[in-house]
């Protein structure tokens, strides 16, 4: 699991693994309970890279098992390396309109199969419309605090070097945090 | 994974202000803001429309209007829904008052006054059924025995033949068929100006019919144009100043002189452009290469910094480029029934191309250059007589050719034709296989620097020389080549008398659709393999015969060098020549199934 190293207001990035990896941002007026918020939520974060880590260091072990086998010559190959990526965003006043990057400048192809997004916390709806390199790739597609969803089927193929956004419209005032995700896999 | 967390950031997150328009189920009377609550004209939503909007096209509609951005920056076009890519089509529906002036002699030819919007430059006025461009015919009686054809009194937009009398070939009522007639008006059907900073990104959509002559798909500085389609343009497709355009089709230059992509810009000073599998289709269904070009790049001022063309398909125009006034590389192309020219062009480098003549004659030379070029691991394959694979123009200021393999199956067909220049000219592992004709043929005396090549001819001049011209001078063998080249020291020539189909002898492949070595394909690693199988028995310019090596007995002979292609699906370079041609989506459906999903098109099923 990387280390995390929280100093308010400066950017804090940790990432050690590229299968888990956090970025987080502070404004100027962080409040202390809004930094309990934050370190409860991070901790949340952590436990989720650990079990990411984990998945990843399967993951691994899958394609190198795939590389032996291709070495072999075997005709059965494990399946394909799974990726998964979002945005969590948190504002104790409101959850502002507009994108947030969940990756810049992405490291690999991969095809995106499914779309998950929940309000965390709050009550209301939002829209959700994910962008890959500035263009409406998926959605919009509305999320209520009455249930997660998770669009599976979808085919949203990402080139590496893309940038990765998740856009958030039509936000209730009383959304404070929101998060979406999509799961997929290389190509 | 990765998972950005965003914890009451200080700056405000992206800005998206979408605006959705889809002309069949929208309402200018909407607000245009959701999908639910579109606008139905793209002038209702392009007014919704500030620096750095997203106008967001219901896929499936068409609107007969255009866009223009010139006034805004950083603005996205890209689609939503199901269904094709949504179209802007910039033609002009002719009314439907046809009548038959001569339904007695001529009972398929209907006509009609069509008054037409003057157009400075545009030259001609040709008419188009359901968005198809119909051939056109000089009289009555052409038309009405032709189907899918038409006629004008004039096809000069001139005012004093406005309104035109247009005829068109039908065998029913055209007032009623439920077919759309039309012709392309002067609208720009997509612009954001060149000369100034846009930012445009353009993503999954379709123009056709345009009607402008300086492309009518403008995108200015900048610009980023991705999985669509432009089509019939009249006379050009599109039109881009600085940028990139990637996984898109261009289809149907209508004019001649007409253009798929103009690379232009007042002032390329600071700016490039790169082009990434782009299809360049000529007319479809032509069945000769067609007088306008795939991709024309110049400046009236100063030249791009850099143009890029990779893993793009040129097909039946008159030059796949010309006017590449900037310095150019051009990885992994596939030229087929074109030349590539390349005029004005200060330095290009070419590898990894596939150069294919072989439908059709016409000016049709895999190159024709100027210019200061490097050419390497690239191969090209002629079928039709007359075709040069490569004619140096004399205004060329040297070129280096490495790793090439050159295969003129059928004859007619010199490889290279050197002009007046004496540039100097290098040959490095390449295979030059000539049927019929010389397989090189230079009318002067350029400086040679070259080596480790192969070198056959199979007929005509004799059962056993080679014959190549240096200085206008037939060299009948390769011992004559080399003492007037001074060059050519470790090349090699094989006899046609020791090609025996299955034999040790048979020292290469053809490519997999040369019919008339269909014996051959059964000999060696692979069908259609150019390289050289290494047990064939060459001979040295003293008629020594080597078996897979050269005189010191131990070295393999060249294999036209390592030879490498462009592996369209694995979209990078892999060792070994090309073994197949790379299925292209050529058709507009094909292009249609292409934009929608890139990456599921199999270029090698």
């Amino acid at each position: 699991m990387p280390e995390i190293i929280v100093e308010p207001g400066v950017q804090v990035s940790v990432t050690e693994d590229e299968n888990a990896r956090v970025n987080v941002f502070f404004g100027d007026n962080t409040s202390l309970a809004l930094l309990a918020q934050q370190g409860a939520e991070m901790a949340r974060d952590g436990a989720e890279d650990a079990r990411d880590a984990a998945e990843g260091f399967a993951a691994e072990a899958e394609a190198t098992s795939a590389l032996v086998y291709a070495a072999l010559g075997a005709s059965v190959i494990p399946a394909s390396i799974t990726e998964e990526t979002g945005a969590f965003v948190l504002q104790s006043g409101g959850v502002f309109e507009g994108g947030y990057y969940s990756d810049f400048a992405t490291a690999n192809d991969v095809e995106y199969t499914s779309l998950y997004a929940r309000i965390v916390d709050g009550s209301g709806s939002a829209m959700v419309t994910v962008l890959v390199d500035s263009v409406p790739v998926y959605g919009p597609v509305e999320v209520t605090d009455a249930a997660a969803i998770n669009i599976t089927g979808l085919s949203i193929p990402v080139d590496a070097g893309s940038d990765l956004v998740f856009v958030f419209t039509d936000v209730s005032a009383g959304v404070t945090a929101i998060v979406s995700k999509m799961k997929g896999s290389f190509v | 994974m990765s998972l950005a967390t965003y914890a009451n950031p200080g700056a405000a997150p992206l800005a998206f202000n979408p605006v959705y328009v889809d002309s069949g189920a929208g309402s200018d009377a909407n607000n245009g803001l959701t999908p639910t609550t579109p606008k139905q004209t793209l002038a209702a939503a392009s007014a919704l429309l500030a620096d750095g909007s997203h106008l967001i096209l219901k896929r499936g509609s068409t609107w007969y209007e255009g866009v223009n951005l010139t006034a805004l920056s950083n603005v996205t076009l890209a689609a939503y829904g199901t269904g094709e890519a949504p179209i802007i089509d910039g033609s002009a529906e002719i009314p439907e008052t046809w009548t038959q002036p001569d339904a007695g002699t001529y009972p398929n030819l209907w006509q009609v006054s069509h008054t037409h919007v003057l157009n400075n430059n545009q030259s001609q006025l040709p008419v188009m059924k359901n968005g198809v461009q119909l051939v056109k015919k000089a009289s009555d009686a052409d038309v009405n025995s032709t189907a899918g054809s038409y006629s004008s009194v004039s096809d000069e937009l001139l005012a004093s033949n406005n309104p035109a009398i247009i005829k068109i070939y039908s065998t029913v009522d055209p007032n009623s068929d439920g077919n759309v007639y039309s012709v392309p008006v002067r609208m720009d059907v997509l612009t954001n100006a060149y000369g100034a900073t846009s930012g445009l990104t353009v993503s999954g959509i379709q123009t056709q019919s345009q009607g402008s002559n300086d492309g009518s798909a403008i995108f200015g500085d900048d610009s980023t144009v991705k999985q669509s389609i432009f089509r019939n343009g009249h006379k050009h497709n599109a039109l881009i100043e600085s940028g990139s355009m990637t996984d898109f089709a261009v289809i149907d230059a209508t004019d001649a002189g007409g253009i798929g992509v103009v690379l232009y810009s007042p002032d390329g000073a600071g700016k490039s452009g790169t082009f990434r599998r782009g299809m360049f289709m000529g007319r479809i269904g032509q069945t000769a290469a067609i007088n306008c070009n795939g991709l024309y790049a110049h400046t009236s001022g100063t030249q791009h910094d850099s143009l890029t063309v990779e893993q793009c398909y040129f097909k039946g125009y008159g030059g796949a480029l010309t006017g590449i006034a900037s310095l150019g590389t051009f990885d992994g192309c596939y030229i087929h029934n074109c030349p590539l020219f390349s005029v004005n062009t200060p330095t290009t480098v070419i590898r990894y191309m596939s150069g294919r003549v072989d439908e059709y004659g016409g000016n049709a030379a895999a190159f024709e250059t100027v210019g200061t070029h490097s050419i390497s691991n690239s191969a090209v394959y002629s079928s039709v007589s007359g075709q040069e694979h490569i004619r140096l123009s004399e205004a060329h200021t040297g070129v280096t050719f490495t790793n090439n393999s050159f295969f003129d199956e059928i004859g007619g067909s010199r490889i290279i034709i050197g002009g007046v220049s004496t540039a100097p000219i290098t040959f490095d592992h390449c295979v030059f296989w000539g049927s019929q004709q010389l397989p090189i043929a230079f009318n002067n005396s350029p400086p040679m620097t070259a080596d480790f090549n192969v070198y056959y001819k199979a007929e005509n001049f004799g059962s056993t020389n080679v014959a190549m011209d240096y200085g206008g001078s037939n060299r009948a063998s390769l011992a004559l080549w080399q003492a007037a080249t001074g060059a050519d020291a470790n090349s090699v020539y094989c006899r046609p008398v020791d090609q025996v189909a299955g034999g040790a002898n048979a020292f290469w492949l053809a490519w997999a659709e040369a019919p008339a070595l269909t014996d051959l394909e059964t000999v060696g690693p692979a069908v259609g393999d150019f390289r050289i199988n290494p047990n064939a028995r060459v001979y040295s310019g003293a008629e020594v015969a080597y078996i897979g090596t050269f005189a010191d007995g131990t070295t393999l002979i060249t294999t036209a060098g390592q030879q490498m292609h462009w592996d369209w699906n694995a979209r990078q370079a892999v060792a070994g020549s090309n073994e197949v041609w790379p299925i292209v989506p050529e058709t507009l459906a094909d292009a249609q199934t292409y934009i929608a999903a890139p990456r599921d098109w199999e270029f090698y099923p």
